[in-house]
């Protein structure tokens, strides 16, 4: 039987607005996530997507509900230890790449050593990652001398270093043409497929929808199924 | 957060932000460079001072002032209780003194005439006061070629019954035990500098007499004089009875007291026992101890007064205490240099810090800690202060040889005048390397907790 990566219950956000307006993009949303499995996330812009994917990435510790990672109450755990969680068992990818300016893309991909207790020299397995995703003649280049497309190529590669067993994804293709979308998605694919990780990711396009296994809509707050068919651009 | 991760993320800050830190980092090394160099200079000057104008390392133990007897102790010898040879052995066993040097003065009233060979005419002074002291004490000091300063029995030979029978240049000396004396070379006299100076400017003119202090060294050997023992203005000795001696004055010395004569302490005893007794004899004024170094002298000084003496010369102590005013003070400055400048860095990372917000949170986001953020930051303070602190001390030890050089060449030969005014021991590198990084370090504290607070969700809301 695989074992649960997340297990989140009534997981509820709400954000004070100007003049005592309240937003709750999370009220009492459920989900379980197994190792292996890729799900696909759709919903509405402004629906909670990204919110959901901090929380259950241990961004956002300020939340109601139950969250449990690989087993243990994600809540419980402090700042140290949850740092410790995020750096070796999660990996982002964010909708705007978030690639540091100043390093080079192999020192790009490579930063999430920096913060490992014991070091492990991992530069192979960032080239190798690097060549697979097309970017091999660019190790040395600065972020701000590639495409779009290049940069969340990049951001995936360093998401994928230390072999995450939970991977994040906003909108992972949302600025790529169709070409390397396909490149990403079968990369994710593989992910869940090869490595066991769960892959949770956040998407407009069917192409990704058609990678995952299962598809959620995000809808008032909460959890539901969706069809993987679904054109989910809402 | 592993020591090699520290440094590469140190090092990419030194080279992206070189421009910012090295302005912080200038800061802290003005502060380091002040604080070394008045240190330097005041521990420079200050050995000069304790270490040749007024050593630090020998104290003059004496019984306590209460007992003085003043003048009346020349008459009432007995009521001087002096310091017994028990002290001295006491003394003498303690692990930081070098050297004991006995140091006796006069207990009988002695009288003074003569100078003519320098003064052109004899004067007098009807109170001679006098110590003696150790002949080693003063050895060094002596100019070569200087008659020895030492008690002149030992070399005499020819025996006497009267000053009649000795050459012009000598005495009779009267010999302990004995019915004949022995013909003696006049006894060898130093006189300290404050005595020439005082004669100089105020009673040779008062007199038209000439001034002595220029010739004093070269024509000392020419200045011979009487000594009256036993008889004075004030009255004469209970015991002995008053006789003439010869005394030539040899030369001028920082061991000599500061009026009246000082001669070889093996006289003082000789003459004080014939006209004050046994007891004048043997128990001493007061001792200097010579410390293995400056830094002993404080337990010599605490033992003594545990053995019932107390130090006499206070003139150490007070420029001491003046230099470690004013090296406060000066310190005190480069303190305050330290503080503008830790709060120079404090400015300059919370810009640093406000400006990378959103670097912070992605590098939370990629598994850095809170803890490892400030480390982080507070690492980067103190590779600030470090580099400041070298700059600094580097500038001073420059500031300091070019001050040297230009006392070498610009001013005038003065006493004791130095090689170098400034001194640099290990400990002021490390304490000023200390401060450097300590005031970095400070600075960067408020910063680096802002930084390690920064919410790793606001990765979230970037763009
Ligand atoms: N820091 C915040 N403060 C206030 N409101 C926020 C904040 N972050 C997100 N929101 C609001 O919460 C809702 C969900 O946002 P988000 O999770 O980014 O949606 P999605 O990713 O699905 O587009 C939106 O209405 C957004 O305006
Ligand atoms: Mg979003």
């Amino acid at each position: 039987m695989p074992s649960q990566v997340i297990r989140a219950e009534a997981l509820a956000k709400r954000y004070e607005g100007e003049q005592g307006a309240v937003i709750e993009p999370l009220a009492g949303a459920d989900l379980r996530v197994d190792e292996g499995e890729f799900v696909g996330i759709v919903g509405r812009s402004g629906s909670g997507k990204s919110t959901l994917l901090g929380i259950l990435g241990t961004l956002d510790r300020r939340f109601d509900g139950k969250l449990e990672l690989f087993g243990r109450d994600a809540r419980a755990l402090d700042d140290g230890a949850v740092s410790r969680l995020r750096g070796e068992r999660i990996g982002f990818v964010f909708q705007s790449y978030h690639l540091f300016a100043h390093l080079t893309v192999l020192d790009n991909v490579l930063v999430p050593t920096l913060f490992r207790p014991s070091s492990l020299d991992l530069s192979r397995r960032a080239r190798n990652l690097l060549e697979e995703l097309g970017l091999a003649d660019r190790m040395q280049s600065r972020p701000a001398q590639l495409s779009g497309g290049q940069r969340q190529r990049v951001a995936l590669a360093r998401a994928l270093l230390l072999r995450p067993a939970l991977l994040l994804c906003d909108e992972p293709t949302g600025n790529l043409d169709s070409e390397t979308a396909e490149v990403v998605t079968s990369l994710l694919a593989r992910q869940a497929r090869d490595e066991g990780a769960a892959v949770l990711a956040v998407t407009h396009t069917r192409q990704v929808l058609r990678a995952a296994q299962r598809a959620l809509k995000l809808e008032g707050g909460k959890l539901v199924a969706a069809s993987l068919d679904d054109e989910a651009a809402a | 957060m592993r020591f090699a991760s520290l440094l590469v993320l140190v090092g990419r800050d030194l080279v992206r932000t070189r421009g910012a830190l090295a302005t912080s980092g200038f800061g802290i090394a003005a502060a380091t460079a002040s604080l070394a160099f008045f240190l330097s200079l005041g521990l420079g000057v200050r050995a000069v001072l304790l270490g040749d104008v007024f050593p630090a390392d020998r104290v003059e133990l004496e019984p306590p002032k209460a007992a003085d007897p003043g003048l009346v102790g020349l008459l009432l010898p007995q009521a001087w209780p002096g310091i017994s040879k028990e002290q001295v052995e006491s003394l003498e066993r303690l692990e930081d003194a070098k050297h004991v040097y006995p140091k006796l003065r006069f207990a009988f009233p002695a009288s003074a005439r003569g100078g003519k060979g320098v003064l052109g005419r004899d004067v007098g002074t009807s109170e001679l006061p006098g110590d003696g002291i150790e002949p080693s004490l003063v050895a060094a000091e002596l100019p070569e070629g200087s008659p020895p300063f030492e008690d002149p029995l030992l070399r005499a030979t020819k025996a006497c019954s009267a000053n009649a029978d000795c050459g012009s240049d000598q005495y009779c000396e009267s010999v302990p035990g004995k019915e004949e004396g022995l013909c003696c070379d006049p006894v060898p006299v130093l006189v300290s500098r404050y005595l020439v100076e005082l004669f100089d400017k105020t009673m040779a003119p008062a007199h038209k007499l000439p001034p002595i202090g220029e010739t004093i060294v070269s024509r000392a050997n020419r200045v011979v004089f009487d000594v009256r023992l036993g008889d004075s203005l004030i009255g004469k000795a209970k015991t002995g009875s008053p006789r003439v001696v010869k005394g030539r004055l040899i030369g001028i010395s920082r061991r000599a007291v500061d009026l009246g004569v000082t001669i070889p302490i093996d006289v003082v005893r000789r003459y004080n026992r014939e006209y004050a007794g046994d007891d004048a004899a043997e128990k001493l004024t007061s001792v200097v101890v010579e410390a293995k170094s400056a830094a002993h002298t404080a337990r010599i000084v605490a033992h003594a007064q545990s053995i019932g003496l107390e130090p006499k010369d206070t003139h150490a102590r007070d420029v001491s205490l003046l230099l470690s005013g004013i090296m406060a003070l000066l310190s005190l400055v480069a303190g305050v240099i330290f503080v503008v400048s830790a709060s120079n860095i404090a400015h300059t990372f919370r810009t640093l810090v406000d400006e990378r917000r959103a670097e912070i949170a992605l590098y939370r986001a990629v598994g850095a800690s809170a803890s490892d953020v400030r480390t982080w930051m507070l690492s980067l303070a103190v590779v600030v202060g470090i580099g400041g602190g070298v700059v600094g001390l580097v500038v001073a030890r420059l500031a300091a040889y070019g001050a040297d050089r230009l006392a070498a060449t610009e001013l005038p030969d003065f006493p004791f005048k130095p090689e170098t005014f400034f001194d640099f021991p290990a400990w002021l590198f490390l304490g000023a390397m200390g401060f450097a990084s300590l005031f970095a370090l400070l600075g960067a504290i408020s910063p680096a907790r802002r930084a390690s607070s920064v919410d790793p969700v606001t990765v979230l809301a970037e763009r």
